[in-house]
């Protein structure tokens, strides 16, 4: 079972492209469109606990100036 | 080609978060719901933080407000006076033309005759009496064009520093704090760590109903994660202490004890991050039994002495657990318990404060110690961990500590006193060297007490409501009466109040977006609005006044400009901040956007201050620079201050602690918010709170009158036993928005020495039926 989020986050003007690179990094997290400072990224966890780590771990990089959940669905089998 | 659930859903998100990317539920979207409105944005008018707003206007007038999706201050939120604001602009009293004042009536004058009796008054008092015979008396809602043009007609023109604003009453100990800590004012933090700090503490500060929208971050930063705590540090429990975790309820004046409680806990059990404090602090004593203010010319000057640590540790010796308890009333577990959370090195801590700090005969002392408790643990400087001072104006920042509308202060953090500072102005203002004057003005209480001794002969009161917000009211009031031929009052205001009532010659003000303008709100966020709306009758914007004003006293090179008055103002202003860790971004930016957090240094905003990379002046390689602490080599002060008894305390004839303080509903005064029929009715008049052990003692019942007397003024009130808010045994609270049932005449005209903020948190009362 997997659980799977949409976030918003909106990063420093300067560093879209080295957040985008991190994120590209990350397990279970995918950038799925762009618009200037702004990123919809996709994350995906094996349990609520796991997705809602790398949300928090996103959150707090220093580059990102927000991270809002916009979407987050129930268990879906993997 | 089938989808099965698990592509469902994954497409699913991704439209979520495709379309909340390009603006779905942005501001767009809010404007298109109604088209036939034409849309602009501006920060909400009433408290320091800074929500953006969309305005909708038909024909001249505000129709329609709504939260601003694309302000990261409140994401589309407003509180229930942000709801409210069109009709803030539409009662029916408004002030629509200058009136002056025949005996004990007013009479409507042109405006011309208005500016000129005002420029005459001022010239005559200068001529006559010098440069301390004048003042004006500003606010913290001035708007930063406005401020900035009064400072500069009178520290530029008149060679007078007698101006200094009602946030004198609010923020000075914030200020003070700040700059004798680190050199500077203004926080190092924003409202970005609410969103990730794991503890917040809160030091009396009643944010659920003072600052709403900033505490739903904390409530869903709290939703999010079940480790986050909220310690509520008050004399009263108030709507905030419903969702604290632990509520210290303590006896007015022991945040003092239970600061250095604290700190001497982190020291005793080595709970210091010893690198931190070795690389980036220092350690400072001051004067101590510094005296109260109550007196007439009062005057005070701190001596610091440098401190080793183990001077400061010898100091901090008396406060252990068992003591604070009984300086405080806060047991002693309790305290132990929050200063582990402050000695524990993986928890994010966010103290707050506002006018429960501020308001206090040693606010810069309990600014220092909550400073100090950060920088001991080294929980400052990283996101989610700041020690954070909020603003009650909105513009208290942008305007009074930024631009330097302080009876001692010159734009950008300079000061009167330093003459390199009074170069510089006088530079930018291009005046002979040597117009400023270098002795600092009278501040607020200082201003009052002049005028009630007879010494000031003329002063302008713009933006604010002092014959309710002063304290000792009676004293300020009679000042003014029994000296009414002899000194000449200006009030400007978008509304009758008790102050216009005193008022020899009333201006009618354009108020909020019926005018241009220009707040900085409590995360250094500079707000720009255009105006929006068309003010009624004949009133006017209050710069457009003072700058009128001016010109008539022969100051036209001041203000040479004949068109875009507010942005040319601004960018003069600006040159005072830049390269100075201060900078703004030129007029048109602001235009574009909810707000920029300074220092914008190309045309990036500073989130994290005196933090690399977010500030690009802090020194790159370290993990923190305070680079405004230059007389202590980019080191902030860790000062050691004890705790000092209250000016006033209760005793057996006024035996009831009296707390005075603000609600959800009405902001300041209320002379805005009791015009919007909705509030009103929510909350029409103001009550005294009061423990339910102490009304059965003395056979108060719920719905009956209490009087409450001090040695300067008695009231009586409606009792509240267990409503809103619940007082603590041997404590009243009244809130002072009633013009009604003004509280201040009650309270005590004693200040923090340093700041010279007042106390209306504490003075003795008896209670009585009524």
């Amino acid at each position: 079972m997997s659980r799977i989020g949409a976030i918003l986050v909106r990063v420093r003007e300067d560093a879209a492209e080295q957040v985008i690179l991190r994120l590209g990094r990350m397990p279970g997290v995918e950038v799925v469109e762009t618009h200037k400072h702004k990123l919809a990224v996709l994350i995906e966890g094996d349990s609520p606990k796991e997705q809602e780590k790398r949300h928090r771990e996103i959150a707090g990089w220093p580059d990102v100036m927000e991270a809002l959940m916009v979407f987050q669905s129930g268990e879906v089998e993997a | 080609m089938s989808l099965t659930r698990r592509q469902f859903i994954r497409n699913t998100a991704a439209a979520a978060a495709v379309a909340a990317l390009y603006g779905s539920g942005t501001a767009a979207a809010v404007k298109a719901l109604d088209g036939s409105l034409t849309w602009g944005k501006a920060p909400c008018r009433y408290c320091g933080t800074g929500c953006g707003v969309l305005v909708g206007v038909r024909n001249g007038k505000v129709e329609a407000v709504a939260g601003d999706p694309d302000c990261s201050v409140n994401k589309g939120l407003l509180c229930v006076k942000g709801y409210h604001l069109p009709a803030m602009l539409r009662g029916k009293d408004r002030l629509t033309h200058p009136m002056l004042r025949k005996g004990d009536s007013f009479q409507q004058i042109s405006w011309d005759e208005a500016l000129d009796l005002v420029a005459r008054k001022y010239s005559q008092a200068l001529q006559q009496h010098g440069p301390d015979s004048v003042a004006m008396y500003g606010s913290g809602q001035w708007t930063i064009p406005e401020g900035y043009a009064a400072l500069k007609w009178f520290k530029g023109g008149l060679g007078s520093n007698n101006i200094d604003p009602n946030a004198r009453l609010c923020m000075a100990s914030a200020v003070v704090g700040l700059v004798s800590t680190f050199g500077a004012d203004e926080p190092m933090g924003c409202y970005d760590d609410l969103d990730k700090a794991d503890v917040y503490v809160l030091w009396g500060n009643n944010m659920s109903e003072m600052h709403p929208v900033l505490f739903s971050r904390i409530l869903a930063r709290k939703r999010k994660a079940a480790h986050v705590k909220i310690i509520d540090i008050t004399t009263r429990r108030t709507p905030t202490s419903r969702y604290a975790d632990t509520v210290m309820l303590m006896k007015p004046q022991g945040d003092l004890a239970i600061a250095n409680g604290i700190a001497r806990w982190l020291l005793v059990n080595d709970r210091v991050d010893h690198e931190f404090v070795e690389s980036f602090c220092t350690f400072r004593a001051g004067k101590t039994n510094i005296g109260y203010g109550t007196e007439d010319h009062f005057k005070f000057k701190d001596k610091a002495r440098p401190l080793s640590f183990r001077e400061y540790r010898e100091l901090l010796e008396p406060y252990t657990p068992e003591k604070v308890e009984e300086l405080s009333g806060v047991p002693a577990a309790q305290l132990v318990a929050l200063a582990r959370l402050f000695g524990s090195s993986h928890m994010r801590i966010m103290s707050l404060w506002c006018m429960g700090m501020n308001q206090h005969v040693r606010g810069t002392w309990i600014n220092n110690l909550v400073y100090a408790i950060h920088l001991l643990t080294g929980k400052i400087g990283i996101p989610g961990s700041t020690p954070f001072s909020l603003t009650g104006q909105p513009s208290a920042c942008g305007t009074v500590r930024e631009v330097g509308t302080l009876a001692h202060a010159l734009p950008g953090g300079r000061v009167v006193a330093n003459a390199q500072h009074r170069a510089e102005a006088e530079k930018i203002w291009k005046v002979e060297p040597g117009t400023i004057n270098p002795v600092p003005g009278t501040h607020a209480m200082a201003m009052f007490r002049a005028l009630d001794r007879g010494d000031i002969k003329v002063m302008w009161v713009q933006v604010t409501n002092p014959w309710i917000t002063i304290p000792n009211l009676n004293r300020y009031r009679e000042g003014k009466r029994k000296n009414r031929d002899s000194s000449f009052i200006v009030v400007s205001d978008i509304y009758p109040t008790p102050t216009t009532e005193l008022a020899d010659l009333v201006l009618p003000s354009a108020g909020w977006v019926e005018k241009e303008g220009v707040f900085g709100n409590s995360e250094r966020r500079t707000q720009q609005w255009d105006k929006l709306a068309d003010p009624p009758g004949e009133a006017r914007p209050d710069v457009w006044q003072t700058v009128e004003v001016a010109r008539r006293m022969g100051y036209k090179e001041l203000f040479p400009w004949s068109q875009q008055l507010e942005k040319n103002l601004f960018e003069e202003y600006r040159l005072f901040t830049l390269g100075k860790g201060k900078d703004l971004a030129p007029y048109e930016t602001y235009r574009k956007v909810p707000g920029l957090r300074w220092p914008v240094v190309d045309g990036k905003e500073t989130p994290y201050r005196y933090v690399a990379p977010w500030d690009p002046y802090a020194a790159k390689g370290k993990r923190i620079d305070f680079y405004s602490a230059g007389k202590t080599d980019h080191r902030a002060v860790i000062w050691a201050r004890p705790w000092e008894p209250p000016a006033e305390e209760p005793d057996s004839e006024y035996p009831f602690w009296l707390c005075t303080g603000r609600v959800l509903e009405h902001w300041h005064t209320g002379s805005m918010t009791q015009r919007v029929p909705q509030l009103h009715r929510a909350m029409p008049g103001s009550y005294c709170e009061i423990h339910r052990d102490d009304a059965n003692r003395l056979g108060i019942v719920p719905g009956s009158s209490v009087k409450l007397t001090s040695r300067r003024g008695s009231i009586v009130l409606p009792v509240a036993i267990d409503k809103r808010g619940s007082a603590a045994p041997g404590l009243v609270f009244v809130p002072f928005f009633d013009e009604n049932l003004p509280i201040n005449e009650l309270t005590l005209d004693a200040f923090c020495p340093l700041s010279k903020e007042p106390d209306y948190k504490k003075c003795a009362v008896k209670v009585e039926r009524a």
